[in-house]
């Protein structure tokens, strides 16, 4: 069933959460973190490369 | 029966869904600070959690579980005590709230004047809005909220995120559109326009 103010929901909820991106600050830090934390065996040398690029 | 879905490798996997998680985790707690720090318990629970991943849905909604199970915890530490907002969270898989007493909708709980500057949505404004009344919402209407309207999960998605049924996902859906319909109205009110009807 559809409810009347369902997109309008639907687009506050888009709209709003849109407008909300990660930084590329955020994202090294975080796969810095992972790094430190041992949590990147498998693909260790790819995310070294990120991080390294920064640092 | 195989995986259906596989996760990618460590960075793809943060760089491609790090704006869904953040997403999530600045809808649950709003402050920049505290997003910005569940952002980084999500993925370590994701990669210390990889195994368990059964391939049997979309990683995006993994994820999103994860995430939604990361804010819950940060929601049930002290600074939330607080605030408030963990005793909105505890009730009883909210199925009984609908006499409760709640605050305005206009009015999030956690925000002062001097932590403004420090969200991600600012949209604070004096006569509120629908984005303002999602935020103040019970945090178990809000799960289904994001989940559904965000996410584009069916219910049967939804109840197993939630781990519930897909009856109480419909009945808080229900639940949560009425409480948003009714602030609508009483904006739509004050503006002279005509309101919503909300048929069952």
């Amino acid at each position: 069933m559809n409810y009347p103010f369902e997109n309008n929901i639907k687009k506050t909820v888009s709209d709003n959460l849109n407008s909300v991106h990660a930084s590329e600050d955020l994202i090294l830090e975080t796969l810095k973190r992972l790094q430190l934390e041992g949590l990147v065996a498998d693909d260790s040398e790819e995310v070294s490369s990120s991080v390294n690029k920064r640092t | 029966m195989g995986k259906e879905f596989v996760l990618p490798a460590t960075e793809d996997l943060v760089r491609l869904y790090a704006d869904d998680v953040l997403r999530v985790t600045s809808y649950y707690l709003g402050k920049r600070c505290l997003a910005e720090d569940a952002f980084q318990d999500v993925f370590v629970k994701v990669l210390r959690k990889r195994d368990t991943f059964a391939g049997d849905c979309p990683p995006k909604f993994w994820l999103m579980a994860i995430a939604r199970n990361v804010c819950k915890d940060y929601l049930k530490s002290s600074w939330s005590t607080r605030t408030g907002s963990y005793d909105q969270l505890t009730e009883t898989e909210g199925e009984h709230t609908e006499n409760k007493t709640t605050s305005s909708p206009n009015v999030r709980p956690s925000v002062d004047g001097r932590e403004v500057e420090d969200l991600y949505f600012d949209t604070l404004n004096p006569e509120g809005d629908l984005w303002d009344a999602i935020q103040a919402l019970d945090p178990v209407y809000k799960d289904v909220i994001l989940l559904k309207y965000y996410c584009q999960m069916d219910n049967a998605a939804v109840a197993r995120v939630c781990k519930i049924t897909e009856s109480s996902v419909r009945s808080r859906l229900f639940r949560a559109r009425k409480k948003l319909a009714a602030f609508e109205d009483k904006n739509k009110t004050a503006k002279g326009e005509t309101k919503y009807e909300l048929s069952v």
